[in-house]
């Protein structure tokens, strides 16, 4: 039994207002939001819970064609929303739908998705794809940092105690990109042994930018440089693919996983990766793959 | 802690330990029929209704339930007036042992309330968090089936009188 020092929970519902509470160093208060990883490990020396849900971070909304998101939107909001559905190939959606279950997702929030990346965070990988922008709040000022920048370290690391992540701002689509995402698991929610996230751009057969991201290989997300770099401004071909993929499970990083042995997850980035350019850049048909 | 919540309904005041769950609370209430299974919110059979959404009650820390409004099985039906999906998960025989049905008529609820008309894919969504280790799912997703017909056919006598 933790959280043994806890003398209040606050309901803030003003941004600044919780910004304020963190912020004291006197109050040893830590923010919480779907709190599901506070319920699994509650932590000590905490006397204040910041409960994030009356705050107005709520929303799914599209300005100038791009999608922005609350911090405390819950992941069944993102699975329910037209715009989700409807945006850069539904590959958001698809991220969505299979992290954890139905009622997980009904507590598991964008902000703590994406603040606390544990390995089997999902969010992550697909923000880093797209270029997705974080928006974090302090007492003084807006930061907004690329995803890509805030998940080079560990996000709830290098946050200061009064900073809140507020916002995912996901850009504008083109009208000539594809996405698409695929997360293998042995079970429907499963932690996934690996996941990856590809967006490019295409004119005709050339690809002209590309973002691969492989996930669940270690606790942060990895864009695959050296592959992307294959591929980018050439004609799409299974003879680049196949050396993209290739090259994408030779580049990877991977943390210790004692499900499988290390080739394995090799062997896996390389058909995962392989699969989804054949999709969106060959435009080759891929048989759907359905658990049940 | 002080917290207050309602519960089927009714208000309740209850002082809480800061690392009781809302699982470990509501059985210390006495509603039993919220069951502990897994302790980690894979099984389901602890869901509860929270401000109408169905969630793992073993994943919620009590002294943030503040204010929120659950609801367990216990208050949608009695014996002798149960409730359409209790009557349906009995006739089709979507219940061998019992323990996980609480969870599942919960999740079944919320799918139901917000979607009269499901598809089987959308039943199995809905219930993906729900895990069953009797009767093999059929007859539940039957079970769902049987009462959103009987929820929509009743909704169509009412609208027509």
């Amino acid at each position: 039994m933790k959280l043994t020092e806890l003398q209040r929970v606050s309901y803030p519902d003003k941004v600044a207002d919780a910004i304020d509470i963190l912020s004291d160093k006197k109050s040893h208060a830590v923010a919480v939001a779907g709190g599901i990883t506070f319920a699994f490990n509650p932590p000590n020396n905490v006397e204040e819970l910041v409960c994030l849900r009356r705050l107005p971070l709520n929303y799914i909304n599209k300005k100038d064609g791009a999608i922005h998101i609350g911090a405390t939107t819950p992941i069944s909001d993102l699975v329910s929303s037209g715009l989700i559905k409807s945006y850069a190939d539904g590959i958001i959606l698809a991220t969505a739908l299979r992290i954890g279950s139905t009622l997980n997702r009904n507590l598991i929030t964008v902000g703590g998705n994406l603040v606390q990346p544990f390995i089997w965070s999902d969010l992550s990988t697909v923000a880093v794809a797209l270029g997705a922008r974080i928006i974090i709040q302090e007492k003084n000022k807006r930061l907004e940092l690329p995803a890509e920048e805030f998940f080079s370290r560990i996000p709830s690391k290098f946050l200061n105690p009064g900073s809140l992540v507020t916002e995912i701002i996901f850009p504008p689509f083109a009208k000539n990109a594809r996405a698409a995402y695929e997360k293998f698991t042995l079970t429907e929610y499963d932690y996934a042994f690996l996941k990856v996230a590809i967006v490019l751009t295409r004119t005709g057969e050339i690809c002209r930018d590309i973002a691969i991201v492989v996930g669940g290989a270690t606790v942060l997300p990895q864009r695959i440089h050296e592959a992307e770099g294959i591929l980018r401004g050439k004609p799409g071909s299974q003879i680049l693919v196949n050396e993209a993929s290739e090259l994408a499970s030779e580049e990877l990083k991977l943390a210790r996983d004692i499900r499988c042995s290390e080739k394995y997850k090799r062997d896996l980035c390389r058909v995962q990766v392989r699969g989804i350019l054949e999709k969106i850049l060959l435009d080759q048909k891929v048989p759907e793959w359905k658990l049940f | 802690m002080e917290i207050v919540l309602i519960i089927n309904g009714k208000e309740i005041r209850v002082e809480v330990a800061g690392a009781e769950t809302l699982l470990d609370l509501l059985r210390r209430l006495g509603y039993k029929s919220v069951k502990f299974g897994c302790g980690e919110g894979a099984c389901g059979v602890c869901t509860v209704l929270m401000d109408g959404r169905p969630v793992n009650s073993c994943l919620i820390l009590a002294v943030t339930a503040d204010g929120r409004n659950i609801v367990t099985v216990d208050d949608l039906g009695t014996i002798q007036k149960p409730h359409i999906l209790q009557t349906a998960f009995v006739e089709t025989g979507a219940v061998q042992c019992g323990f996980c049905t609480p969870g599942m008529i919960l999740a079944a609820k919320a799918l139901l309330d917000r979607n009269p008309a499901p598809s089987e894919d959308e039943i199995k969504e809905a219930l993906d968090g729900n895990l069953c280790r009797c009767t093999g799912y059929v007859q539940i997703i039957e079970a769902v089936q049987l009462a959103a017909r009987r929820i929509r056919a009743k909704k169509k006598v009412s609208s027509k009188k």
